[in-house]
């Protein structure tokens, strides 16, 4: 109800209504960025891009209710947008190491053991298995979604987060690990 | 499976403690700021179309819950309300029992043991009991969840959870808080979900009739008009309701930011009979029928119903300082300058291929007033903006400072910088009283 009013209003121009829609999800949308980007300076710049992109497209947005979808799908391609101009062709690909040295820097709370683990883990996925699954089991978003903002059939990105969950299955040693 | 999953969990967990950084919603302001505006489309249909909604939302919300007083005695307090199992809270009276149970495909049992509703939230305690043999393993009752409430004229959002499990870890048992739900509802539905291991979810609706004469009635429900001046304007402070739940008060901000949020919420205490009440939070909210924002501020149940004065103390907030001298840029050093009662460092004026990079540093609360910053050059006032974002500047003794790059095209040397002001959190320590309607 709130979102769609908010929405309605930053459709006719209102500008503080468009930051209040993003304030007020304001951590998932800087988690998201930070995923890609790997640090706070480009997490931040990512999202300004978005912002602005946000503000001009407003008007084609049809589904008001989707905005969240739809506006973090934008600031997913600006990420991507952004590591490809930096050479970094493949997205998580390099950016991993980066993500697990900043959580643990940053945040002396983060539980370090976990992240390393994680991030050893996910390295044997290839970047594509490896965004999906970080877009559907850490930011929780439905496969459709994935889909629309990696611009890959739904169909593949079924079997990209399925294949990489079996691949972690063998190197953790699956069932053995769980009756050990 | 159990494992890798049990692994991102934790991953998640770890990124959900990375929260955005303070500046970001001045720098997306600024971002918006630079693009233009666009021209407003006027849409007759539209507009009746809200209207239309608005005074329905009027009369609706203007409906009072029938019935059920609070009758006299000790009021629960919030950590009570959520320790306590649905049995223990009914037994003092409050709220009404429902007992709806569905189970998942895998045998998992959710069960909707009852709900207080009332003027400020809707509180719903359930219990997830898995299938026999199962117990919990840590944090796994993060797989279940709802996210709303709906029914007629209800579509109520949670806004907080919490529970625990029990000795066994075969169950576990929570309370779920969501938006009020409206007193017209009949029948009410909880959308539960759970996490398949494949990814996929399973949602079960659980719904139940919803009693609106078992919901309970506020202490305090009024509105008030009482205003507050500030440096930049005025915080308004429009309705206090006092519910068997939580306290809110709402009101909304005058300033002169183009209807902004203010640089710093502040502190704002609330006192019931002198004693203080515990402060659980500021949320803000969007903007109110004359575009102005809004802010929400939560406290603990009221201590009694026995109200005889009522007190909002304005503590801290947003507090703005004017500087008038300019400050020298000639000799930069990490020793602080004083301006007013606040610090500011120049740690270094360096010259680049299109003028100067300028270093200054300043306390993490004291915001420097960026639109008509300038730095004087040769005679001449030049604009400098800032380059970078700002980071931290660790003295080792402590203290942690922030410092930003500003950068000023200009071929002749800086020699003064001229700030208008900056932001900082103030002491107001204003005392208002709120009156007391007895109804």
């Amino acid at each position: 109800m709130r979102v769609s009013r908010l929405v309605r209003q930053a459709q006719n121009g209102n500008k503080e209504a468009l930051l209040q829609l993003i304030m007020a999800d304001q951590d998932a949308y800087y988690r998201l960025a930070y995923t890609y980007m790997g640090n706070e300076h480009d997490a931040m710049d990512a999202m300004e891009d978005m912002i602005v992109t946000l503000y001009e497209k407003i008007d084609q947005l049809q589904k008001r209710e989707a905005f969240y979808s739809w506006s973090k799908t934008i600031l997913v391609n600006r990420c991507r947008a952004m590591l490809r101009k930096n050479g970094k062709f493949t997205p998580l690909e390099d950016e991993q190491d980066a993500v697990a040295y900043e959580l643990m820097a940053e945040n002396p709370y983060l539980g370090t053991e976990a992240e390393m683990d994680m991030k050893t883990l996910l390295s044997h996925l290839n970047a594509h298995q490896r965004e999906a699954i970080e877009l559907r089991y850490v930011h929780d978003f439905p496969y459709q979604t994935i889909a629309d903002m990696t611009g890959a059939p739904l169909g593949t990105i079924k079997s990209r987060i399925s294949q990489g969950i079996e691949k972690l299955k063998v190197i953790i040693g699956g069932d053995r690990y769980e009756s050990d | 499976m159990k494992a890798i999953e049990d692994k991102i969990q934790r991953h998640k967990q770890n990124l959900n403690q990375i929260q955005a950084p303070a500046e970001l919603e001045d720098r997306l302001r600024q971002a918006l700021h630079r693009i233009p505006e666009k021209k407003r489309k006027n849409n007759k249909p539209l507009m009746w179309s809200i209207s239309a909604a608005a005074a329905l939302l009027i009369i609706v919300s203007s409906y009072q819950y029938p019935a059920f007083a609070y009758i006299g005695g000790k009021l629960l307090n919030r950590m009570e309300l959520i320790s306590l199992s649905f049995s223990e809270v009914a037994e003092q009276g409050y709220g009404q029992t429902v007992n709806k149970s569905k189970s998942f495909k895998d045998g998992t049992v959710i069960t909707i043991n009852g709900v207080i509703a009332d003027d400020n939230a809707f509180l719903m305690y359930y219990t997830i009991k898995l299938p026999e043999g199962l117990t919990f393993k840590e944090d796994e009752f993060i797989r279940y969840g709802v996210t709303k409430v709906k029914g007629f004229l209800t579509n109520s959002k949670v806004t907080e959870g919490g529970g625990n499990y029990n000795k066994d870890k075969t169950q576990f048992q929570g309370v779920y808080k969501f938006e009020p739900v409206n007193p017209f509802s009949r029948t009410l539905t909880a959308n539960f979900s759970e996490r398949l291991d494949s990814g996929e979810q399973e949602i079960q609706p659980v719904s139940f009739k919803f009693e609106a004469n078992k919901a309970m009635k506020s202490i305090i429900n009024e509105k008030v008009s009482k205003a507050v001046p500030v440096d930049t304007g005025t915080v308004h402070y429009d309705s206090v309701i006092a519910s068997p739940t939580s306290t809110v008060i709402r009101g909304h901000y005058e300033l002169n930011n183009n209807g902004g949020h203010p640089m710093f919420a502040g502190k704002t205490k609330l006192f019931v009979n002198g004693t203080e009440v515990e402060y659980f939070g500021y949320r803000s909210g969007g903007v109110d029928g004359k575009n102005s924002p809004t802010f929400e501020l939560n406290y603990d149940v009221l201590p009694t119903d026995k109200i005889e004065s009522l007190e909002i103390v304005l503590d801290k907030f947003s507090g703005y300082e004017k500087i008038t001298e300019p400050i020298p840029l000639t000799s930069p050093s990490d020793q602080s300058i004083k301006i007013n009662n606040e610090k500011l460092w120049i740690r270094s004026v360096t010259q680049t291929g299109s003028g100067y990079d300028i270093v200054i540093a300043r306390k993490e609360f004291t915001i420097l007033d960026t639109t008509h910053m300038l730095v004087q050059a040769g005679g001449k006032k030049v604009p400098i903006a800032p380059v970078s974002a700002s980071r931290p500047w660790d003295l080792g003794n402590g203290n942690v400072l922030r410092e930003q790059t500003y950068s000023v095209q200009t071929q002749d040397k800086p020699e003064f910088l001229l700030l208008e002001g900056f932001h900082y959190i103030k002491e107001y320590n204003t005392r208002i009283s709120i009156p007391i309607v007895h109804k």
